[in-house]
């Protein structure tokens, strides 16, 4: 009972979160203090004569009262309307749609990447004979993951595009020429193992406790006196148990690595989301930087609401349908 | 910082030098960071240490200011946030109800939001500042920890060393700075390193985007120029590139070693055997231990044990706690911990099962499986909760090397043997009940063709009917199956029912054994007449009934309702001076409830309560708090009801502070009742922090707490529930001495009817929250259920 309260209430919260993201975003330009124009046609604004204002005004509606503005501006995000790009000339929800999947191919491959070697790692942690490896592991990982992934892409590129020259230094293919996989892989290569590298923590860190907890619980030395070996002990006893957590470090880390993007993208010159919105700040676009960060609101709420459904998925105590014995 | 493991020290080490170089280093930097002092990319010189960037700046000199903005941000981050973080989480968790929902989706709130985009858009509103930067993190950075200090709070509210400082007249505010907060602390330090070390990374990212604040030289800056002004190009990247990421990443990995806890390796492996051939030749009984030896890192635990034990034999091994009956069962079957602080080895001995080396033969596990089963202590806890129990039993037929086709047979036909129907192969153990799970996993031994079943007090945890179906249907299966069965408890009534044979374990040797009839009437060894004389019915102690004594408690007609409906119905209960009282009922019956009633923890809903004379019902709050005093209540549980983070003088005076006992006398008060409790000589228990006692020598702290209050009523809530049996009688002779010294009253509340009626000059009974009729002395354990089996 309680528990579907907070489930609900849940729900509610993401909505809530929602809801504030488009409302700040619609709010911000209009109430901060200073020219709105500004914000919407960036420098130029001063420039533009009384009439050119005024129809500038109404070309976005700034001449109607804030609640129409209000109305309007929901009925166009109904409509996937995210507005026009000042710096492009261009339709931001056609910018946004095609830097997605570069963006998307970035932070699933480093989440799913940074996921499986964190639990083999937490895994190889618990295999080791002495303390003083195991600590040495850890230690490892501890400072590996303590690296600002944008200077460790930055000496990547230093490293393997500059000195050896065997890795592209920047973009999401070689500009010009016919792109196949194999061409978007050895571009994807070093962003996706800068964020792995930087995201990796979180998943060693929770599956070492999850898979502590999971090893020392009666389950396990029950298999073991029935003559479990190491390998099924780890893998069909405790991994089921210390992966359920996992579940929903993934939507949290989805945020940050959504965030780790901006400073990665940017380093390595990547058409993504998050280059994307770093030039709309740097150019002062705004309706470009109110969009992809109302995506990025978005897909975290969405991230955490399908970690939601898929722990209550995985973990049988979570599950209602089937009733108690 | 207790017990911080080599990496805490580490991350402690690299912390206090990067302070060091934030104060200092700006006042001995040779340069001001934005001065242009030599040519562009000079390479690294006597002049200038780093070299210089593309407009000739000094990079030393900007790097040592670098290190002071991170430092500064960081610490100004996570303070901010930890307190912020700490008041949410830790009040939401305490004081529960409406402003917990509202605090915590205000948590989840904040967690959906994107910290880094969220930071970059708000210096693009605000404009980029140092100020502006802090708030912004602080902000997106204090929902983690109010989620993560939250259940620490919420356990607190009602862990049972709160319950006690209530009981004892503590007011909350006291409660909370002295035992909440200090009970959370590590927590906290950990929370503020964790964002520290976020913060720092936050702000070199934001910083290498260009959005920090110009007016502060910052390592994120400094590579954003390198980056933008091309220091890829030549060799400039080495020490422009390399020493800020290489600052940024240490003080980063300062912060993140210091929130790491002891890393500690789990036993996926059998303890070390000695390389040395075992002792002698082949034994001639089916099982057999010879001379077997078992320490920890510190300390011998079995010292030469020997033990043998025929085909189809029922035999007990009794052994009061740290005898090292658990340390047997665990080198038998190849589960001795291994690395760590509880690193054990195996220092001699042998051990055979059929003919069978148990403790070399094969590789770890495999050998004994096949002849060797095990039901744990507690082992209702022992099933994996995410696996359905048809898996996990078909798992064990497999391992015992069941034919596949054979396999759901064979799991359904053990399932039937222990009463469980077919529809628990497709159930969670979260679905069952104690009593069911406790069977699923016997049904998990019957799943193979063991030879010998060690049980390890297989039926802690479950009531005196459960307890005695379960011991009889593991005794009816291993005659059947021809099995040897040991029995492993600490407590000889529970055992002489059912064993052919006993043995008692002491000091990790086996100092007698004999017939259980033989060892009941004439035990020989100290240990075995500790373990017959807590078996015995006991003699009643000495009654002096306090004739006409006045009442010291006096609950009438007393009605009381819990939100969900349980609670207590026209409950009438009086105590008079120095008289004990037994309150004996089964769990659940409401004798919890009645105890905090009778202190004012809980207000009736009908009904009186009157502690020595004054009814509490109208008393003001502080002078309830007063009046609790003189009584005290004495929790079931001395391993959470005594707080871990003060030493016994500290826990045993607190009475005395509460009731602004002048300093200078506490010293010789604390030595006077910790004798009177028994801890002899007092002066060794005085710096000892109560995870270094046994649970005997807890629950006497709890008595010396007690008595140093100088109480008129002592309120005993199942004290002895958590002892084993010797030290269960020891402890109640002690407090029945004390009431006769002291003229003390004690309201024992058990569900030990023994106990009672050998403790009690009267004996009051609940059932269901209601009085009950008293069930007549002399009622064995298996015939009322009020008894339950002791753990």
């Amino acid at each position: 009972m309680e528990r579907a309260l907070t489930r609900t209430a849940r729900l509610a919260s993401y909505l809530l979160v929602l809801w504030l993201g488009a409302t700040a975003n619609f709010l911000l330009p209009r109430l901060l203090p200073g020219d709105p124009l500004e914000y919407l046609v960036g420098e130029e604004s001063s420039r533009l004569s009384g009439e050119q204002r005024a129809a500038v005004l109404a070309q976005f509606g700034l001449d109607r009262p804030l609640l129409a503005q209000y109305g309007a501006y929901w009925r166009g995000l109904a409509h996937l309307d995210l507005g026009t790009s000042v710096g492009y000339g261009a339709p931001v929800r056609e910018l946004v749609a095609a830097r997605l999947p570069w963006t998307l191919l970035l932070v699933g491959s480093a989440i799913v990447l940074a996921t499986v070697l964190g639990f083999a790692l937490a895994c190889a942690f618990h295999w080791l004979r002495s303390p003083r490896a195991s600590t040495g592991l850890m230690g490892g990982v501890m400072v590996l993951t303590s690296l600002p992934p944008f200077w460790l892409g930055m000496v990547g590129i230093a490293i393997f595009a500059v000195r050896l020259g065997c890795l592209p230094s920047h973009g999401a293919t070689t500009v010009g020429a016919a792109s196949g996989a194999g061409d978007v892989l050895r571009h994807a290569l070093l962003p996706v193992a800068t964020l792995t590298l930087g995201y990796l923590a979180a998943p060693f860190l929770l599956a070492r406790a999850g898979l502590e907890d999971a090893l020392g619980a009666g389950y396990v030395a029950l298999a073991r006196s029935h003559g479990a070996g190491p390998w099924r002990v780890l893998l069909r006893q405790a991994a089921p148990n210390a992966a359920l957590p996992l579940v929903n470090q993934l939507a949290i880390s989805f945020g940050a690595l959504l965030g780790g993007t901006i400073v990665v993208e940017t380093v390595f010159a990547y058409p993504g989301l998050g280059s994307l919105l770093y030039d709309g700040i740097l150019a002062h676009d705004f309706p470009l930087v109110q969009g992809v960060f109302l995506l990025l609101v978005v897909s975290v709420v969405l991230a955490n609401a399908v970690a939601d459904l898929l722990e209550a998925a995985l973990d049988p105590r979570l599950r209602r349908r089937e009733a108690n014995l | 910082m207790n017990g911080a493991s080599g990496l805490q020290r580490l991350g402690v080490g690299i912390v206090a030098a990067m302070l060091t170089v934030a104060l200092f280093g700006p006042l001995v930097a040779p340069y001001a960071p934005g001065d242009w002092v030599g040519a562009p990319f000079a390479a690294p010189s006597r002049a200038h240490w780093l070299g210089t960037d593309d407009m000739g700046q000094d990079l030393w000199s900007a790097w040592l200011f670098g290190a002071r903005h991170s430092v500064l941000v960081a610490l100004l981050v996570a303070l901010g946030a930890t307190a912020a973080g700490t008041l949410l989480g830790a009040s939401a968790g305490y004081l529960g109800g409406w402003w917990d929902f509202v605090a915590m989706r205000l948590v989840d709130f904040q967690l959906t939001l994107p910290t880094l985009p969220l930071v970059l858009v708000v210096a693009f509103y605000v404009g980029p500042s140092r100020a502006m930067l802090v708030a912004v993190l602080i902000v997106s950075s204090w929902a983690c920890c109010a989620r993560e200090l939250r259940p620490a709070a919420a356990a607190l509210r009602h862990a049972d060393s709160v319950v006690a400082q209530r009981a004892m007249g503590a007011g909350e505010t006291r409660i909370i700075t002295r035992h909440v907060i200090p009970a959370m602390s590590p927590l906290v330090l950990a929370q503020l390193a964790r964002i520290a070390h976020h913060a720092v990374l936050l702000e070199a990212s934001v910083s290498f985007l260009g959005l920090g604040d110009p007016a502060w030289s910052s390592w994120g800056g400094t590579l954003y120029y390198a980056n933008a002004r091309g220091a890829f190009l030549g060799d400039a990247w080495l020490w422009w590139m390399l020493p800020p990421g290489l600052g940024i990443a240490l003080l980063v990995t300062g912060f993140a070693l210091l929130g790491v806890g002891e890393p500690r390796g789990a036993a996926l492996r059998a303890a070390v055997v000695p390389a040395a051939p075992p002792p002698q030749p082949g034994p001639r009984q089916l099982f057999e231990v010879r001379d077997l030896h078992v320490g920890y890192a510190n300390a011998a635990v079995l010292r030469g044990l020997d033990l043998t034990a025929a085909d189809g034999e029922v035999f007990g091994l009794l052994g009061a706690s740290g005898a090292g009956k658990s340390t047997l069962a665990h080198a038998l079957l190849g589960l001795l911990p291994r690395g760590g602080i509880q690193d054990a080895r195996i220092d001699g001995g042998a051990a055979w099962l059929a003919g069978r080396d148990l403790l070399r033969d094969g590789k770890r596990g495999h050998a004994h499986a096949a002849e060797l089963a095990w039901v744990p202590q507690a082992a209702m806890q022992s099933l994996n909760l995410v696996r359905r129990i048809g898996s996990q039993l078909r798992e064990v037929a497999k391992l015992g090397g069941t034919v596949a086709a054979e396999v759901d047979a064979r799991v359904a036909s053990a399932l039937e043997q222990v009463g469980l129907g077919d529809g628990a192969t497709r159930a969670y153990p979260h679905q069952l009940s104690g009593g069911m799970r406790q069977r699923a996993v016997i049904a998990m031994v019957l799943c193979r063709q063991p030879r010998l079943l060690l049980a390890d007090e297989p039926t802690s945890g479950l009531d005196a009917e459960r307890a005695e179906e379960v011991l009889s249907l593991l005794v009816r299966l291993c005659r059947q199956r021809r099995m040897v069965l040991v029995l492993i408890s600490h407590d000889l009534a529970l055992l002489e029912r059912h064993c052919d044979r006993l043995a008692v374990l002491d000091e990790g040797r086996i100092v007698e054994s004999g017939t259980p009839a033989a060892l009941l009437a004439a035990p020989l060894s100290e240990a075995g007449q500790a373990m017959a004389a807590a078996a015995r019915p006991r003699p009643r102690f000495a009654s002096r009934r306090a004739e006409a004594a006045e009442p010291v408690l006096d609950l009438t007609s007393v009605d009381f309702a819990y939100p969900t409906g349980a609670g207590l119905h026209d409950v009438s209960l009086r105590v008079h001076a120095g008289e004990s009282v037994g309150l004996v009922g089964p769990s659940g019956a409401g004798k919890t409830t009645l105890a905090h009633l009778a202190l004012g923890l809980l207000q009736p809903a009908r009904g009186g309560v009157t502690l020595l004379g004054r009814g509490l019902a109208t008393m003001p709050r502080a002078e309830l708090r007063r009046h609790r005093r003189l009584a005290h209540l004495i929790l079931q549980d001395p391993f959470s009801a005594l707080p871990y983070h003060q030493t016994v003088r500290t826990i045993v005076a607190e009475p005395l502070r509460l009731a602004g006992v002048p300093r200078y006398r506490y010293a010789t008060a604390v030595e006077t009742a910790l004798s009177e409790a028994g801890l002899q000589p007092p002066r060794d228990y005085l710096d000892r922090r109560v995870d270094s006692l046994s649970g005997g020598q807890r629950q006497r702290v709890a008595l010396a707490r007690a008595l140093i209050a100088q109480p008129r009523l002592i309120l005993a809530d199942e004290p002895t529930s958590m002892l084993d049996a010797p030290a269960k009688w020891a402890w109640l002779e002690r407090l029945d001495a004390l009431r006769k010294d002291h003229g003390l009253a004690v309201l024992l509340i058990t569900h030990d009817l023994r106990q009672a009626n050998a403790f009690c000059d009267r004996i009051v009974a609940m059932r269901d929250g209601r009085l009950a009729p008293v069930p007549p002395a002399g009622t064995a354990p298996a015939e009322s259920a009020w008894v339950s089996a002791s753990p």
